[in-house]
């Protein structure tokens, strides 16, 4: 026993708890903040327009659209989401770990409209009404690439937006305005410069060059994104979450900082999916593994009160009712 | 208490796994809050399925099965303890 945790702690352990602490690791993980809340609330409000209770059907008929208008409340725009997180995270991990003293607002607003570059504003000849059959002209930016399947563009462009933004300002070629002048300006002023860099940057890759960058990115992360849904990463995954939360690791941290990205991926690919009514396209998303797999040490908690030892039983009976996860 | 933690959630997974492919239990597809029941969460997730909660509730009486005989030798050797300890006085 003492040799196989011994093992565990100097083999496995450090290397997957360096790679979780490397610097883009770390804003990965926290690139998905604020957006679970929306993934919950968007889901109950397809719960409740696609519940497959007949009598429920017929009795929300006439509301159904106006229900399942917010379901897509998450899902649809994730990777713009995912743009605004991950600038903001890539800012704090600079502030937090190399003690700048970087502006949040301004390089967030820039990370999000360098994404409307790469995933361009554009014009077609399309049918608006729906049953009518005239091509009107329709300016507007395709929701392809906004949903998951632009997650790791969006990711890439927050990041690489701030790290221009971050160079340019420490390398000081910006505008010093004179002493007089009220901070709200001078800090306008600042950001003149390194938000040309950015754009400028951004222009060339998507429109002089004509890089259409999501696609290029989600092809080359399409095969990780497939090999997260096999039976074997099952089986890997939750053996490492387990065998590191015995060592004393937190062993969901780790292994989300791998695995984290692709699974939460292909979560909302399959919530697109089921809205549109088609079939799932995965198997084993990080939903599978919350509903499936971790379903709590409650029994632990429960055959704990048949115990003979007192102090297990008398702390055991409450803690069973409420253990779930 | 590593060997029944690590083996006990290896048995859920392949249970898990063998259920969801033969299309016994549904792929859970809706978030739901993390911090609701796991039995409810499940009905939740998966679109009011009912295998699914049969499901985890199997396999909360799996687990049990899996921790009880561990925990039936830790007991008996704090016991043992137990008993030295009042002996010595």
């Amino acid at each position: 026993m003492k040799n196989l945790t011994n093992f565990v702690e100097k083999k496995i352990a450090p290397p997957l708890i360096k790679f979780s602490n490397l610097k883009y690791v770390q804003i990965m993980q926290r690139s998905f903040i604020g957006f679970t809340a929306l993934l919950i609330i968007g889901s109950i409000f397809l719960l409740l327009a696609a519940l497959p209770i007949p009598a429920w059907q017929t009795m929300i008929q006439p509301v159904y659209a106006k229900l399942a208008a917010a379901s897509g409340v998450g899902t649809t725009f994730m990777a713009l989401y995912v743009v605004a997180a991950s600038s903001y995270a890539t800012i704090e991990w600079y502030n937090k770990n190399k003690q700048e003293h970087l502006d949040f607002v301004a390089p967030i607003i820039l990370a999000i409209a360098s994404w409307f570059l790469v995933v361009p504003v554009q014009t077609v000849q399309t049918v608006t009404k729906a049953g009518s059959k005239t091509l009107v002209p329709f300016t507007g930016v395709a929701t392809d690439y906004m949903g998951a399947k632009g997650v790791f563009a969006a990711l890439l462009v927050g990041i690489i937006t701030i790290e221009i933004y971050r160079f340019v300002v420490n390398k000081h070629w910006t505008i010093k305005m004179p002493e007089g002048v009220p901070p709200m300006v001078a800090d306008a002023f600042l950001a003149l410069i390194p938000s040309v860099f950015v754009i400028v940057f951004w222009w060339i890759i998507s429109s002089v060059l004509g890089i259409n960058l999501p696609q290029i990115i989600m092809a080359i992360f399409q095969p990780l994104v497939s090999a997260t849904d096999t039976v074997a990463a099952v089986f890997t995954l939750t053996f490492l979450n387990r065998i590191l939360w015995s060592v004393g690791i937190h062993g969901g941290n780790v292994v989300g900082s791998v695995a984290g990205t692709f699974l939460s991926v292909t979560s909302v690919q399959n919530q697109t999916a089921f809205q549109a009514g088609k079939a799932l396209p995965h198997m084993f998303t990080a939903i599978f593994y919350d509903n499936y797999i971790w379903i709590g040490l409650a029994p632990l908690a429960f055959i704990m009160c048949f115990s003979k030892l007192w102090a297990c039983w008398l702390y055991q009976l409450p803690c069973s009712m409420w253990v779930s996860h | 208490m590593m060997i029944p933690f690590v083996l006990g959630y290896m048995i859920v997974a392949v249970l898990a796994v063998v259920l969801t492919m033969t299309g016994v239990i549904p792929v859970p597809v809706l978030s739901a809050p993390w911090v609701m029941p796991a039995p409810i969460k499940t009905l939740l997730a998966t679109n009011m399925s009912i295998p699914a909660m049969i499901y985890v509730l199997v396999a909360w009486v799996l687990l049990a099965a899996i921790f009880y005989p561990f925990l039936k030798a830790i007991e008996k050797q704090d016991l043992k303890e137990e008993m030295e300890a009042v002996a010595e006085e």
